[in-house]
Order: structure tokens, then C-alpha cells, then sequence
């Protein structure tokens, strides 16, 4: 595609990134296309709308996506840094806004009305938590007096209260997952490690008592009366090892938001089992290829938000289709550029593009070409609770590669 | 200072890239992990496509959503169910000749011509709808025209197989077969989850109410009516019914007043059926006995009003007879000296300053005045100043014709009497107003002769008020009710009738009174519905029958005897 020789900035860039990610990413995409061709006209027509409504509206975000994606793919450490931590106040406002302007949808305000679309912020807010939290904690690492720990879980707090009171369950656990990653990640002795997991089941419990349709959904799978459930579990079988072919499906007029919470489930009945496998063995790349990322990454920062940024999209991944085969209650949670839906198609590019960005590896020409990232975010060390640390000779020990 | 930074170091305390290689190690248990969890969900999708494939191939939608509960009478018929239907569209792209089509399918589809049929296959759509609940045999009739373009959607509907006999009761449900009315609304949620439901009410005795009353109404050249039987024991509503109703099955399109439940929701100025209720508060109060004289002759005069009895009387009369005769004058008098706590204490107790416990959502609110002053006090003993459901007083005359213990409406089927026991009236009290009812039906002064059925010792009282127009009454439009209960001896049940304006007709000598007009009818319905009740007619004379409608007025007994010989 590129010269290896030629220096202009997309051909080093090109070099540079994960193409593995980025064409797994891109076959993903033009799945995701088909199978809301395939899922979403009987959603349309059951609620009025011209049949190929969701397909063109998914088509558009879906170039709104990529184009995001490749953006996001461009910045460098310091430009992410930055994008985490505005996108996430900006964010964080926006959830607060939901629950004052928000727009109703099944039960939860988890919306905010823009004309023709409905964004979904909290959405958004899941990629820059996990950047700002692996900023927070590499600095608490970094800096030894910098309280990133506290900041992190009071974050976390913050987002889960105004979560809860939405409230939208699913997401709060991809956030308390995202943080807790991180934060085993970041060297938390495994005693504590221990201790922080026994809550876990002490959360759960709590959710199940106190909200109802917690209760509903839990008693559901565990009486095994759960209708949705059984009749997207029956799609396998109906759909065998080949599918019975495009739009042939009978399943989906039969599901809720086939054209999204189900999406795996009527791909199933249609494409077939082994398309099916092959999307998972897709997902297992990506996630693999992230982690791995993460593991040799020469900064502590780089390796938490990495890591963070895959787990939040294997996660999703994760439990949208083991929601479909019934190995966990239904959570409605999208599949990562398949389901249809604005807001999370942006996030699932949002994030493989910020994962790109991250794991690009480095060229000396690049290098000396910009600023050096020590520099980048000297101003965030001279703003932290000790003044002193600017003069402080750890101060240049942010550079993994120092050490490592 | 040094807090602060313990806390910052408690959770361990190491250099940035000491963390980072604990970090990589750990990631090592991560991808172990996500590479199970994806295995597993792999491997279930494998699992589930092997263990699917030997059975059944063709996708059966084995479970729809739990079928809606069934709505049944006391004696188990169904008075509502869920059956399947067909919707009916058409795709107009995939119609050769619109015209043909048309003209076949005008055949089958009686409620609609062919040109109509033709605009609706002709639109640019994929979609027209053609019926949205066609009988499975009708749908067969479609596909046998052998039209293509026309498809069918198999989905479940809700039938009322008495389409007007309850509707009122019933109420509907909307498209997505939700309750949207009555006690399809009320009981939605239980409905939906699949259980059946077993009403109160016993569609025969209903078939029979609605059949009476509407007869009636078509006598009266009326605009409408209501009726009740009550169990008085248990409160439940055996038959209900407001006219003019509509046919369940087409809930959508019905006109408000169709819709308008009179028995529940309908509040009513209900006029002299009052003077039940004012009478026993007065003798369980103590403040009368049935035999002391009450003038009704002098001229009585609240403020600037002057209430008048409808026959104005020459003589005085005691307690009972100013019921029996129906005297306002009288009524007045004795509810001015029982006074306002005594008289708000009782109607308070009947249930009559709040909404009954009806499982219906139709249910109106009384209307009660906010200053209860002298005049207040007095129209509200013959029942005007107050206006109260058809319900509110039947279940009030339970109680106070009754055993004197509070009796609460309801339309469910109760498998044994109410454990709320509250005695708002003694049996003695109750006793005497059921010899007292029994002489309007029976005594030649009284106002419901019309009433009475041979064997079945009909007591009830009647009620003719004008209706509210505007600031004041309107003359010629009259509510008429009758309440009774019956046999007076051992009573078993309360009959209500209301008729909605009736117009004076030349086999009424132009009356228009309850006399004449609610109370016959309530005799015919008694007639024909006591046999299926289980109430046997029984001998007047009998001497413990006559014990047990004693009342201790010599000269009252003295002059029905001489007018029953005539």
C-alpha cells in the first residue's frame, strides 16, 4: 500500500499500527452490516418504519464509525491522554444531564435527544474511564504521592451513582470491571485482590433485592422460564452449521431489538453456526492481540489503558453472547460493531481506534520528530498535590523504557 | 500529612516499573481467562446446535406469551377468552390485477366494498391492512380465492363470547391486549400472567337484568338505566349492568355514553331510597322510636326554602309511616333532631364519603356538601344534596336491610363471607326497617305496589329526583330508582333499578315516578330470577312470618288489612 521508505505522515502511521486489529476490525464492520440487513427489517416493520430504515441509518453511523476509528487511530500518547480525560468530564455531565432532560426509553433515561438522534453518554464515557483511570493510576505508580488510586475509585463512584439512578445495570458493571482490571493490574497485593472480589457477590446480592427487574430477569434463569432466552437458544439449532440463508429467519420476529440485544442469536439462525464461530474466533484475536499489546508496552500508562480499553470490548462481546446461549441472565448489551445503534457503534470505534493509537510501536524518526511525551505531560506533574515533584529527579522515570 | 500518604501507599507501594512487569505477569492469568470465558460460549454454541439437531428441525414457537387469563362466571362460563385470529394485509407490489383481487376478496370480507378493498391494495406500500381479527375459517375462505399478495399473520385475540351481556364488568382490552377498561383493566396484571379469574356475577341472572331493564327504558322512551342484584351477605354483585352498553368485542369504537358505566361511576342525587338509611340511623341512635309522631302538616321552612311532600299529608304521621308514605316533610324533621354528627357518622360508616372498593377502575367519587348545615342535614335525609353511585346504595341497603353489619361490594366470587365484621346496626333495627320497606311494597299507602311478587315478600323503597340542570333542578327530567331486598322474612338479596329520564306514557296515566316506572320492573326481574337463586315463595300469613314482619302500629296494620281485602 506504502512504501516503507516514504516518511509522509500516514505512510508511517500505516507502518506503524496493528493491521491485524484493524482489518479484523473492518471485517467485523462489514458483518455487523449484514446482519442487521438480515435482523432489522422485521424490527422496522414492526414498528411502522420503512424496512430498510435501520440498515441505511446503520450504514451512515457505520462510516461515522470508521471515520472516528482511523481519527482516533492518529493521535499520539499525549493527544489520547488529553481525549480521555475531556471526553470523560464532557461525559460525566452529560450522564447528569440524562437524569434531568433524559429521554425515557423501557424504563431507564439513559438518553439524551438531539434532533434526529438519541446519544447514549455513558457510552462514551466507557473508553475515557479507562484512559483517565490508567492515567490516574500509572501517576500514582509514577509519582508515589499522587493519590491516583483514591481519584480512580472516587471516579468510579461518581459514574456508578449517577448509573444506578438511570439505571442501567449492565453498564455499571462494565465500569466496575474496567476499574477493577486495572487496579489488579497496577499491583494490588493479591490479599486485597482477594477481599475486593468477595464483594462482588455481596453487590449482586444487593442488585437482586433491590431492583426488580434485576430480580425478574435472575428468576428467569434460574427457574429457566426465560422466554427470550429459550427462543434465541432455539435459533442455533434451527440455523444448523450453514444457516438457512439471509433474511430466511423466522426467530427474530419472535425477539425484542432483534436488530440489537440479539443480534447474535438471529446471525445464528440465519448465517449459521459456523459463522458464528468464526465471529468468536474474530472477538478471541482482537482480545488476545490487545492483551498482548498491553504486556509488552514499554509504560505503565500504555499498558493499564490498553488493557482497560480491551477488556471493555471483549467484555461486551462477551456477555452479549453468552446472554444469547443462555449461559448468563439476559443482559441487553450490544455486540461491538454488529449490533445496530448509533452511540455504541461510535464507542466500539472510539476504542478500537484509541487501542490502535496506544499500540503503535515506536519509530525513532517519530520520536524525534515530536515532542518527547515526558515533556508532553510535565504541566500535569507540576499541577499534582506536591508541588516539588517537578524537581523531583524520579520525575523523568515515566518513561518505562528507563527501567524496562 | 502522614496519613495522607499511608492511605496513598495503601495499597502496596511500588515504582512505576515494578508495576508494570507485575502488570504484564498478571496479564498473562487475564488472556488465560478471556480465552476460556470466548471457549465456553464457542463451545455452547457448538453444544446447542448438536444437541438441538435431532430434534424437530421446523422452528415451532413453543412458548408465546403466557396466554391471557380466562374471565369466568360464577358458574364457571366463560365470560371472556383468548382464541386465535388472523390479521389480514395485503403487499400491493405483489398483486397482478388489483381489480380481480378486489372483486374476490369483496366476497369474503362482507364488511367492506370493493372499491375499498381496491384503494387499500392499490396504495404504495408494502403493507395494507385488509381485517385485524379474522376467524381462522374466514382466513381459509381468503386463501381458498387463491389471490396472490394477500398474507395472513396468526396471532391471538380476545373474545367475549356474551358480547353485551357484562360489558360494563368486562370492560376491553386494546389491540396488544392490554386491559383497558373494567376489570380487565383492574386486573390486568393478574390476567396477564395467565390465571383465570372467576367473577361474582352469574350470566344468566345477568342476561335476565339486562333484558328487564332495557325493556323498560324502550316502555319509558328513557335514555338510559342501570341495575343491580347483590348478594346481602357477601357483598358480591351477582348481575350489573348500565345501559345502553356496547358489545366487548368492539371496545374501540364505542360512543362515551355507551361507555359510561351508570351503576359504577354514575353519581346520582338518588332521592327518597335515602329515608332507608335516615330512618335506621334514627332508631339505632335512639333518638326515635317507629311509633313517635312526627308533624308533617305545619309548614317547614329552612332559610329561604320550603320543603314539600310530594302528597301532602292532612294528619300527622309516626317514624314508620313517614317511610312507607315517602314523606320529605317527615324525613326532614327527624334527621334536623338527629343532627349532623349522628347523621355524618352514619353515612360515613355506609361507605358513602368514598369511592367503593369495586375492582373496577370506572368508580366515581360521591359528592358530598362542604358545609353539612341545617339545610344539608335536611335534603340529605330524602337524598338530595348528595349524589352517590347505584353501587354505594346497594351496599348500604346490604347493611341496613340486612344483618346490620358492613357489607363492601364485590365482583369476585367469594368462597366464604367477609372476615371484616363491623355492626353498624343492630338486627333489631334492621328487622323493623324491613317490616317498614316490606309495607311500601305491600301497603296500599305505600309507593312501590307495583313492585310486589306473590311468595317473594318484596321490601324496598323507591326514589324519583329531578335531575341537575344548570343552577337548578329540571322538572321534567327525573331519575327514577327503586332499592329492594328480598324475601323480607330472611332476606337473600338486593335489587336495584334506575331509569335514566323516563317520559310519563299513556299506560302510566302519564306518570313518570319510580312507582310507576323502576319499581315493576324490579318485581318482574325478582319474579323470574328468585327460581334460579334458590329463593323459594313462601306463605305471607304464616304466623312466624307475620312475627317476623310485626310492626307494633295497630292502626297501620288496621288499615292495610282493610284496603288488602279490597
Amino acid at each position: 500500500m506504502f512504501d516503507r521508505t516514504d516518511r509522509s505522515f500516514v505512510s508511517i502511521w500505516w507502518w506503524t499500527i496493528d493491521r491485524t486489529v484493524l482489518t479484523l476490525t473492518l471485517l467485523l464492520s462489514i458483518a455487523g452490516l449484514f446482519m442487521v440487513m438480515a435482523a432489522s427489517p422485521t424490527v422496522a416493520i414492526k414498528i411502522g418504519y420503512n424496512e430498510w430504515h435501520f440498515v441505511i441509518r446503520h450504514a451512515v453511523f457505520m462510516i461515522f464509525c470508521l471515520i472516528l476509528m482511523l481519527g482516533t487511530a492518529m493521535l499520539n500518547e499525549g493527544m489520547v491522554r488529553v481525549v480521555g480525560i475531556l471526553g470523560l468530564l464532557i461525559a460525566i455531565a452529560m450522564i447528569g444531564l440524562t437524569l434531568v432532560i433524559g429521554a425515557e426509553t423501557k424504563g431507564a433515561t439513559r438518553w439524551i435527544s438531539l434532533g434526529a438522534f438519541k446519544i447514549q453518554p455513558s457510552e462514551f464515557a466507557k473508553p475515557c474511564f479507562a484512559i483517565t483511570c490508567a492515567w490516574l493510576l500509572s501517576m500514582w505508580r509514577e509519582e508515589r504521592h499522587f493519590p491516583g488510586w483514591i481519584f480512580s475509585i472516587g471516579l468510579l463512584g461518581l459514574i456508578v451513582l449517577l448509573l444506578v439512578l438511570q439505571p442501567d445495570i449492565g453498564m455499571t458493571i462494565l465500569f466496575v470491571m474496567t476499574w477493577a482490571l486495572l487496579i489488579f493490574l497496577a499491583g494490588m497485593p493479591i490479599g486485597q485482590v482477594i477481599g475486593l472480589a468477595g464483594l462482588a457477590p455481596i453487590a449482586g446480592y444487593l442488585a437482586y433485592v433491590l431492583m426488580p427487574h434485576v430480580t425478574i430477569r435472575v428468576n428467569k434463569f434460574l427457574n429457566g422460564t426465560n422466554d427470550q432466552a429459550d427462543i434465541a437458544m432455539e435459533s442455533f439449532s434451527h440455523g444448523g452449521l450453514l444457516g438457512v440463508g439471509a433474511s430466511e429467519g423466522v426467530i427474530k420476529k419472535h425477539l425484542p431489538d432483534a436488530h440489537a440485544d440479539f443480534i447474535f442469536a438471529v446471525t445464528a439462525e440465519e448465517y449459521g453456526i459456523l459463522f458464528c464461530i468464526a465471529l468468536i474466533i474474530c472477538y478471541i484475536f482482537i482480545v488476545q492481540r490487545g492483551f498482548a499489546h498491553a504486556q509488552t508496552s514499554h509504560s505503565l500508562f500504555r499498558t493499564l489503558a490498553i488493557a482497560g480499553l480491551t477488556l471493555q470490548f471483549g467484555l461486551q462481546a462477551a456477555i452479549h453472547m453468552a446472554s444469547s446461549v443462555q449461559l448468563i441472565p439476559t443482559k441487553g448489551m450490544t455486540l461491538p460493531f454488529i449490533s445496530y445503534g448509533g452511540s455504541s457503534l461510535m464507542t466500539s470505534g472510539l476504542t478500537i481506534g484509541l487501542l490502535i493509537a496506544l499500540t503503535r510501536h515506536r519509530q525513532h524518526s517519530m520520536a524525534s520528530a515530536k515532542p518527547d511525551a515526558a515533556k508532553a505531560y510535565a504541566p500535569d506533574i507540576n499541577n499534582s498535590s506536591n508541588p516539588n515533584t517537578a524537581s523531583d529527579p524520579n520525575a523523568s522515570r515515566d518513561k518505562g523504557e528507563v527501567y524496562g | 500529612m502522614k496519613i495522607w500518604s499511608r492511605l496513598i501507599r495503601l495499597i502496596s507501594d511500588m515504582p512505576a516499573a515494578e508495576a508494570r512487569r507485575v502488570a504484564a505477569s498478571r496479564l498473562g492469568v487475564v488472556r488465560i481467562v478471556a480465552l476460556c470465558c470466548f471457549c465456553a460460549i464457542g463451545l455452547r454454541v457448538g453444544w446447542l446446535a448438536i444437541d438441538f439437531s435431532s430434534e424437530a428441525k421446523a422452528f415451532t414457537p413453543t412458548i408465546e406469551q403466557s396466554v391471557r387469563g380466562d374471565i369466568l362466571d360464577r358458574n364457571g362460563q366463560v365470560m371472556a377468552t383468548t382464541v386465535p385470529v388472523f390479521e389480514l394485509y395485503a403487499d400491493p407490489q405483489e398483486i397482478l390485477d388489483p381489480r380481480e383481487a378486489a372483486a374476490k376478496l369483496a366476497t369474503v370480507l362482507t364488511d367492506m366494498n370493493e372499491e375499498t378493498i381496491y384503494k387499500r391494495i392499490t396504495r404504495d406500500t408494502r403493507y395494507a391492512e385488509l381485517a385485524w381479527r379474522l376467524s381462522p375459517k374466514k382466513y381459509a375462505d381468503v386463501l381458498r380465492l387463491g389471490v396472490a399478495g394477500i398474507h395472513g399473520r396468526r396471532k391471538l385475540t380476545r373474545a367475549y363470547p356474551n358480547a353485551m351481556a357484562a360489558a360494563h364488568v368486562l370492560g376491553g382490552v386494546n389491540k396488544d391486549g392490554q386491559g383497558i377498561a373494567g376489570i380487565e383493566h383492574h386486573q390486568n396484571t393478574l390476567l396477564a400472567s395467565g390465571t383465570d379469574l372467576t367473577l361474582s356475577i352469574d350470566l344468566n341472572i345477568q342476561a335476565i337484568l339486562r333484558e328487564e331493564i332495557s325493556s323498560q327504558i324502550d316502555l319509558f322512551e328513557a335514555i338510559g338505566g342501570a341495575g343491580i342484584i347483590q348478594d346481602i351477605e357477601t357483598g358480591e354483585i351477582i348481575a350489573m349492568v348500565s345501559l345502553p352498553d356496547y358489545d366487548a368485542n368492539h371496545m374501540g369504537y364505542i360512543a362515551d355514553d355507551h361507555r359510561f358505566n351508570r351503576a359504577t361511576k354514575g353519581l346520582y342525587e338518588l332521592g327518597s331510597t335515602f329515608k332507608v338509611m335516615n330512618t335506621a340511623m334514627a332508631l339505632e341512635s335512639g333518638v326515635f322510636a317507629e311509633t313517635d309522631m312526627i308533624d308533617v302538616v305545619s309548614t317547614l321552612r329552612v332559610g329561604h326554602h320550603i320543603i314539600n311532600d310530594y302528597h301532602p299529608e292532612k294528619t300527622n304521621l309516626n317514624v314508620a309511616e313517614v317511610l312507607i308514605v315517602s314523606s320529605n316533610k317527615g324525613s326532614a324533621r327527624i334527621a334536623d333532631k338527629i343532627g349532623a354528627d349522628i347523621q355524618k357518622h352514619y353515612l360515613k360508616e355506609l361507605g358513602f364519603f368514598e369511592k367503593t372498593a369495586l375492582q373496577l377502575p370506572e368508580l366515581g367519587a360521591p359528592l358530598i356538601p362542604s358545609r353539612w348545615g341545617r339545610a344539608e342535614i335536611m335534603t340529605i335525609s330524602y337524598g338530595h344534596g348528595i349524589s352517590v353511585t347505584p353501587v354505594h346504595l346497594t351496599s348500604a341497603i346490604a347493611t341496613t336491610a340486612g344483618s346490620g353489619m358492613l357489607i363492601t361490594p364485590t365482583l369476585i366470587k367469594q368462597s366464604q363471607p367477609a372476615e371484616i365484621n363491623v355492626q353498624v346496626f343492630s338486627p333489631q333495627t334492621t328487622a323493623k326497617i324491613r317490616a317498614m320497606m316490606r309495607r311500601v311494597v305491600s301497603h296500599p299507602r305505600g309507593t312501590a305496589n307495583k313492585a310486589d311478587v306473590n311468595g317473594y315478600l318484596v321490601a324496598g323503597k323507591t326514589g324519583t329526583s329531578e335531575k341537575i340542570s344548570g343552577n337548578g333542578y329540571d322538572k321534567k327530567a327525573n331519575i327514577t330508582s327503586f332499592v329492594s331486598v328480598f324475601p323480607a322474612n330472611d332476606p337473600k338479596y338486593v335489587v336495584f333499578t334506575m331509569i335514566d329520564e323516563p317520559k310519563g306514557q299513556k299506560h302510566s296515566f302519564n306518570f313518570a315516578t319510580a312507582g310507576w316506572v323502576a319499581a315493576p320492573v324490579a318485581g318482574r326481574i325478582i319474579q323470574r330470577v328468585a327460581p334460579m337463586l334458590g329463593v323459594h315463595p313462601i306463605d305471607e300469613n304464616m304466623p312466624e312470618i307475620r312475627q317476623s314482619l310485626m310492626l307494633n302500629l295497630p292502626e297501620l296494620e288496621k288499615e292495610g288489612a282493610k284496603h288488602a281485602s279490597f
